[in-house]
């Protein structure tokens, strides 16, 4: 099956009929860039709740310039929607294009039309093959994750709209429904376009359902309830022209498939309805309802486990039918005015039910009528009334309750339209909107990827903005780096005073006195510095600790070796003490007793290379930030390796002596002490804890003897 | 680490002495975060807890320090438990070994920092009380020779350790009033009295006891 004949339009004469093509274009040819099959199970979704609450969405949003309100069915109303004219079977969802571009019944008659074999015909009809914008349409977000356009800004969106779900829809049901996707897809195409006047031969649709008989339940189904009498016999009048003609050549069809149709009990009323007299008509509207029953009842016959479903949804239509048939006059004007009456305040009472039920306590929602019922209410319930009625009625005392008065008057609202009906109806009424609520799961799974993928791009998106703010404060610091750097240039000679002053000093308490002034007078002099004037808390505290680093740098070697070579002589004999240990040491070594489940990370390598970095810094600071984040390291990598309990203490001592062992960081006393001079004032919180735990490791590898 | 009592917020340090498997991780993790062995904690580490509390409208930042109880770590206790405001002594009632061990810590303390540190000697894992290896009249009537406060506890079960931590907040608040009073008394005598013991104590000691680990 070639590109050529997928999509046979024929090109409409008439205004309305060109307005509806291109909207329909433009809604099909979403599929059609990928390849054909593709295209198929995009555009050729059958019953596809979503896809009619798609069109729901933008029918909401875009009521009066398409003036085809009457053919969005309830799927508008899946949102508690503003249709006004909605048909109870909802469910025709069929074919979303459906909906939105021609009246069933000209759809429907119309499908019979082309037949999905006989692929030349497209062509030889002088149909418009397939308008460029199909093609220049960029491909349409592949289904995972769907990535839902402005979902209510109208026609474009609309369309974007229906490619995803289709494609989500597809996934689900694709495998179910493969071979069946040309034949629909050609009908829904065609159907919707295809005018009457040039329509070649009535023969096709025979064919066609010939097809659809053959095809699986799930298939006719999707053919299904693609339009109701009441609509069809409202819009009939519109384009009587093109019905008359059509009901002509359809007769022989759609009389037989009528025949044979018939038996199925479900349906029986109906057909005391109309059976006795369908032929006579020319009459555009009954050929048109009859037309539509005709399916439905091909619908029954091909999937009886779907019958009963439909008779739930067929059943407002069956009392408008019985109405008919009762007023003798099926096709009187008064009579459509019943029949569309009825399914008018069938549907309004469904819409207006559905919005109660949103915004009634959904957790609350199962046990509620029997908690009516329990509670009594018994002065209230009046016998004659309904579960809907009951259940609005606690809906209502919890509105007044919060008075709620938005939620009383529609609760009140909601209620008058109920009571007006029967238990049947009502019953009718409830299986309508759980057979909505059930045809919408697709789109709701949809939904639900559609959040899923959102939530992945805004979980990247915060990861991208981590990884700028990183940058940012990276640059930042280097900015005030600089400023600072600029800023000592001009007290060189300050620097240079102190330099000297702090040679000049023996105890280790003038020392910190002495840097801690000198610190404190930089600080005061950048803060009079016109650069640093406007700077803000953060920049300053930057500043701070650039001066610091840098004022710490010139006098590291005085700072960090006080004693010169007692220091230097210190650190290396201990440095070779550990090195002789660290060749004894193992980490389940008796000495340290590391706690058997944590051995597997074993020999904690990340909190190595952390602890062997601690020389690359100069300031104290900088040093007792190296030395967290090797606690931290090991810490995070203990509690990886125990999920059963939260390491403590007891844990973690042995693995830092461990540590520290191996990495066996060179100048490990001095760098305590430089720590302790300069720093161990400013030390607080967490910070202290982990600088004890840190000294008293090194404490306690003074004190093992590499000799047990 | 010392209480910063002048103003209407106490900063205490505590510092959890006793011997390993006593349950001390349990205890403060039981206590900051109210979870017992879950298998959903979140808390990556419970070697160093926080807690805000409000106590009488005074504020008070406690600040948990485990540390190693392992025998062979005893050595490091003056390290641990230098400038602490209170000490939390668990043992395990099943196991009185552990009561010996805390014995040890009581006499060590005293020793280190007199009365200045606020003791309490904890009794963990009641929940095993069946097992019981140390009597509660020994406990309690050795508790109060030494001038602390005896608890029952079991972390598992959560009983007995909002008591625990409240009563010694109390406890660690009446200290450092006492101590606003002196210093409100004579500024720097009493000064240099807390630094001053805190410092003779501390160094004479912190150096013989990093020696006497063997004997430890």
């Amino acid at each position: 099956r070639g590109r050529g004949d997928e999509m046979p339009i024929i090109a409409a004469p008439d205004l309305k009929q060109e307005e509806r093509l291109q909207e329909l274009e433009s809604c099909s040819g979403v599929g059609s860039t990928s390849d054909d099959t593709e295209v198929r199970e995009v555009s050729s979704r059958p019953s596809t709740p979503g896809l009619s609450v798609v069109s729901g969405i933008s029918a909401t949003s875009e009521d009066i310039p398409n003036k085809i309100e009457d053919l969005r069915s309830e799927c508008s109303s899946d949102f508690g929607g503003k249709d006004s004219v909605t048909s109870p079977d909802g469910e025709e969802a069929g074919h979303g294009a459906h909906h939105l571009t021609s009246p069933p019944s000209q759809a429907d008659s119309l499908l019979a039309m082309f037949d999905p074999l006989s692929s030349g015909e497209g062509s030889s009809t002088g149909t418009i093959v397939r308008p460029k914008v199909h093609y220049a349409r960029p491909p349409h977000p592949p289904p995972d994750p769907p990535i839902p356009e402005a979902c209510a800004l109208g026609q474009e969106p609309r369309h974007s709209l229906f490619t995803p779900h289709c494609l989500a829809q597809a996934e689900l049901e694709h495998t179910k429904q493969r071979h069946s996707f040309p034949d629909r897809l050609v009908r829904s195409r065609s159907s919707d376009i295809v005018c009457p006047g040039r329509r070649p031969t009535s023969d096709p649709g025979l064919n066609r359902r010939a097809a659809v008989e053959e095809r699986d339940p799930a298939g006719a189904f999707a053919l299904g309830p693609s339009s109701s009498p009441s609509k069809d016999s409202l819009k009939g009048e519109d384009r009587k022209d093109s019905d008359d003609e059509k009901s002509d050549r359809n007769r022989p069809w759609w009389k037989k498939r009528f025949v044979s149709a018939i038996p199925k009990g479900v349906m029986s009323c109906m057909s005391v309805g109309l059976s006795d007299d369908p032929l006579p008509r020319q009459n555009c509207q009954a050929q048109a309802a009859e037309d539509i029953l005709d399916k439905y009842r091909n619908i029954k016959r091909t999937s009886p486990n779907l019958c009963v479903e439909e008779s739930v949804h067929d059943s407002p239509r069956d009392d408008a039918l019985q109405n008919i048939s009762a007023d003798d006059l099926p096709d009187s004007a008064s009579q459509t005015a019943q029949q569309h009456d009825s399914k008018f305040s069938f549907s309004d009472a469904k819409k207006k039910l559905r919005l109660a039920l949103c915004s009634a306590d959904s957790v609350a929602l199962p046990i509620m009528t029997p908690a009516t019922t329990r509670n009594g209410l018994p002065d209230h319930t009046d016998p004659e009334d309904n579960e809907i009625v009951c259940f609005l009625k606690v809906q209502l005392a919890e509105a007044i309750n919060l008075q709620d008065k938005n939620q009383m008057a529609q609760i009140q609202e909601t209620t008058r339209c109920v009571s007006r009906f029967d238990a049947r109806t009502c019953r009718k009424l409830l299986a309508a909107i759980a057979e909505d609520y059930r045809k919408r799961a697709p789109y709701i799974a949809y939904l639900t990827r559609c959040r899923q993928g959102l939530q992945t791009s805004q979980a990247h998106l915060e990861r991208l903005l981590q990884r700028v703010l990183r940058d940012k404060e990276v640059a930042n610091r280097y900015f005030t780096t600089v400023c600072v750097r600029l800023l000592l240039e001009h007290m060189e000679a300050k620097m240079l005073e102190f330099i000297k002053a702090f040679q000049g000093c023996t105890a280790a308490d003038d020392k910190t006195a002495a840097v801690e002034d000198f610190l404190r007078y930089l600080y005061g002099a950048m803060a009079r510095d016109a650069i640093w004037q406007y700077a803000s808390e953060d920049q300053l505290q930057d500043a701070q600790m650039a001066i610091e680093r840098s004022v710490m740098n010139r006098i590291f070697k005085l700072a960090f070796y006080p004693n010169q070579d007692g220091d230097i002589l210190r650190d290396q004999l201990f440095h070779e003490h550990i090195q002789r240990l660290s060749k004894v040491v193992t980490a389940n070594h008796k000495a340290l007793q590391i706690p058997e489940v944590y051995l597997k990370e074993a020999p904690w390598p990340s909190a190595q290379s952390e602890i062997r970095t601690i020389n690359a810094y100069k300031t104290p600071r900088d040093k007792v930030q190296c030395i967290l984040r090797m606690c931290s390291t090991i810490m995070n990598l203990l509690s990886l390796a125990n999920e059963d309990s939260v390491p403590g203490a007891d844990d973690f001592v042995p693995v830092l002596v461990f540590v520290l062992i191996r990495a066996n960081p060179p100048c490990l006393l001095s760098t305590v002490q430089y720590i302790n001079n300069f720093y161990a004032s400013r030390l607080s919180g967490e910070e202290c804890y982990w600088w004890m735990q840190f000294t008293a490791a090194v404490e306690f590898i003074k004190t093992i003897d590499d000799r047990k | 680490m010392a209480s910063g009592g002048s103003g209407k917020t106490y900063s205490f340090k505590v510092v959890l002495l006793g011997e390993g498997c006593v349950g001390k991780t349990s205890l403060v993790l039981r206590y900051c975060e109210n979870k017992f062995n879950d298998k959903h904690i979140t808390t990556l580490q419970a070697s160093f807890l926080t807690k805000k509390l409000n106590i009488t409208g005074k504020r008070v930042n406690l600040a948990i320090w485990d540390t190693a109880g392992q025998e062979r770590f005893h050595a490091l206790g003056p390290i641990y438990y230098r400038d602490s405001n209170g000490a939390i002594l668990v043992y395990d009632i099943t196991d009185e070994d552990s009561f010996q061990k805390v014995k040890n810590w009581v006499k060590e303390l005293r020793k280190m920092l007199g009365n200045e540190i606020c003791l309490c000697i904890v009794g963990n894992k009641i929940d095993l009380d069946k097992d019981r290896h140390v009597s509660v009249e020994e406990a309690e009537s050795y508790a109060e020779s030494v001038g602390a406060k005896h608890y029952h506890t079991s972390a598992k079960l959560n009983k007995g350790i909002e008591e625990l931590f409240l009563d010694l907040c109390k406890r660690m608040m009446e200290t450092a009033q006492a101590e606003e009073r002196l210093k409100g008394n004579g500024a720097s005598q009493s000064a240099s009295s807390r630094r001053g013991v805190q410092i003779v104590d501390d160094e004479p000691q912190a150096t013989p006891a990093g020696g006497c680990c063997s004997s430890g």
